[in-house]
């Protein structure tokens, strides 16, 4: 039965991110190999909700944060990197490497799946937001649109972890825009390991689907309300301060869903 | 040897080759330090006489039904394949790393598809025009049979486009270690270029300059329908266009999809603190309700030093993208 979270997200605009299979690595005793019984395909489905509802890119501002500022979304894009499922019989499927993710970009939202997990019980599912230390090098990504992400030599260099931008109403009256950009500064890393309880998780034989939510209204509360106006007019790439407090902000950002058949 | 004499040496060398064998030469093009890698389509690889067909086409007046224009008569070499005439005439130059083409993006996919545009649509190219010996003989070099059409035009003309790289300018000589290459206005315009404060390096980004992406820069009120949105239907597309390079761009003027900027002056002001707002204006536009960031006289004088900087003397001015000689 799904819980009430996970029925408002039934049918809403997914962001794919599939798990490919680098490492299957089944328990002691279990056998190996493609097209065994039992086993199956997985893929981690993103969503990209605000308090349950699913964004869609406009320059409205429907939604209004802890702090109380009335704000939307007009872009979205981050990188995750290493995911990895681990099952509750031990095994493992990663997908190596970071992972670009662009709301507005479907063909980012769906990686088909490079191998079998076994069916069977799953433990947890695990990330890094954004790019680990020996990922975020410059050049690690040529081609667009990860390239795009390019996070100026003169802060660090790297990648942007995350763009999050839109409007917001300032305290003026007047909507404003805001541009959540995340992303190691000067050597520092804000990039941050997530791992995700799976136990009430079960896949099914054939292939399965992994619902990971993005709650983005969880990037600007808990432990830090954060007020848009602070950060207006300019932005937040250079300021440590904001980079922290996104970090710490984004430890409960993310949801486990459900698994549902591909 | 440089790039682009090497590109010639090698015309050279293969024409005459291909005279006699009649095989086209494979041509692997050398791109800049840190561009992306280029993706060539399996059906239409880059060969020496492909490109040599597609540089005559650009200049021949041939390619429109009545004889009577050339792309070259509104995209010049010495303007980085742009024009003081006409509107909004986007410059050639590195488009082998763009999906989409023209200020609202309305020709998307390969060069080959906006090549076929081109001649297709833009000229109406009438074949017979083609059929001239000279042509032929290219066509016969680059295809292996002399038959012209404008299936093939396009695709030397993409091959030819594949050529038109620039990726040597001074602030490429800066990045790949010669700290002298730019002044110290220069560097502060750089400097600025690269900040939040500046905000310019988003949407001109990496060493292409440009994101090839679509944003409303702030340029109008009213803009609904407009832009992008023509394409794309979308409210969240007015007004929005697409980010042209900075490469060359003090070769580019009048700047903007309508030419409403003849300086980059004039570019430089407008983004200290003439945006006007508009609901889809993009949100790296900050300070829109105030015009913009108000760059100082000395931040705006820094960045069009810098910009300045971008022009790569030796691709606006190389015989080898230069008119072929049996055209001139």
């Amino acid at each position: 039965m799904r819980s009430p979270r996970l029925v408002r997200i039934v049918g809403v605009h997914t962001l794919s991110v599939v798990a490919l299979a680098a490492a299957c690595t089944p328990a002691e005793g279990e056998g190996e190999g493609e097209g065994e019984p039992g086993q199956a395909t997985l893929s981690v489905q993103l969503a990209h909700l605000v308090d349950g509802t699913a964004i869609e890119l406009d320059t409205a501002t429907p939604f209004t944060n802890a702090f109380g500022n009335q704000y939307g979304v007009t872009r979205l894009s981050y990188f995750l990197s290493n995911l990895t499922l681990t099952m509750a019989d031990g095994g493992t499927l990663s997908a190596a490497g970071g992972r670009y993710v662009h709301h507005d970009t479907p063909e980012t939202m769906t990686v088909p799946l490079d191998g079998e997990v076994p069916a069977g019980g799953v433990q947890s599912l695990s990330f890094v937001m954004g790019l680990p230390p020996y990922l975020n090098q410059s050049g690690a990504f040529p081609d667009a649109p990860e390239a795009l992400m390019e996070w100026p030599e003169m802060m660090g260099g790297g990648y942007h972890f995350m763009k999050l931008e839109g409007k917001f109403m300032a305290t003026s009256g007047d909507p404003e825009s805001y541009a959540t950009h995340s992303g190691g500064l000067d050597g520092v890393d804000y990039s941050f390991a997530v791992t995700l309880d799976g136990s009430a998780l079960t896949l099914a034989e054939g292939g399965n689907a992994l619902e990971l939510v993005m709650n983005i209204d969880e990037w600007y509360t808990n432990p830090t309300d954060w007020d848009f106006n602070d950060y207006f007019p300019g932005g937040i790439m250079h300021d440590a301060d904001a980079q922290a407090i996104l970090k710490a902000n984004g430890a409960d950002v993310f949801t486990l869903g459900a698994v549902s058949p591909l | 040897m440089r790039r682009h004499h090497r590109l010639i040496a090698l015309s050279l060398a293969a024409l005459a080759g291909a005279a006699c064998l009649g095989a086209p030469t494979p041509l692997e093009l050398e791109l800049p330090a840190q561009f992306p890698p280029m993706h060539v389509p399996e059906d239409n690889p880059t060969t020496v006489e492909g490109v040599a067909l597609g540089r005559q086409l650009y200049y021949d007046k041939r390619l429109s039904p009545d004889a009577s224009r050339a792309c070259a008569d509104c995209h010049l070499q010495a303007q980085s394949f742009s024009s003081t005439g006409g509107v909004g005439v986007l410059p050639h130059v590195n488009l082998a790393w763009s999906e989409s083409f023209l200020w609202n993006g309305a020709t998307e996919g390969t060069l080959e598809d906006a090549m076929h545009m081109e001649v297709n649509e833009f000229f109406g190219t009438d074949v017979a025009l083609l059929r001239e010996p000279d042509l032929e003989e290219l066509f016969r070099a680059a295809f292996g049979d002399p038959e012209p059409s404008t299936d093939r035009a396009a695709l030397a003309l993409a091959q030819w486009q594949r050529t038109l790289t620039s990726g040597n300018s001074r602030d490429d000589q800066y990045v790949n270690g010669d700290l002298s290459a730019l002044s110290e206005s220069e560097i502060r315009g750089r400097d600025l270029f690269y900040s939040e404060r500046g905000e310019c390096f988003h949407c001109h980004a990496t060493r292409l300059f440009t994101d090839n992406q679509f944003h409303n820069n702030g340029l109008d009120a009213e803009v609904a329908g407009t832009g992008r949105a023509a394409v794309s239907g979308r409210s969240l597309d007015d007004g929005s266009y697409k980010t042209p390079t900075l490469r060359n761009i003090a070769q580019t003027a009048p700047y903007m999809h309508d030419d409403r900027f003849s300086t980059l002056e004039e570019v430089i002001a407008f983004y200290s603190h003439g945006m006007v707002y508009s609901p889809s204006v993009d949100a790296l536009m900050q300070n829109v309700h105030e015009g913009g960031p108000h760059y100082s006289e000395q931040e705006q004088a820094d960045l069009v030093a810098y910009m300045g900087a971008l022009s790569d003397e030796e691709f606006l001015s190389a015989p080898a993208l230069a008119a072929p000689v049996a055209a001139e």
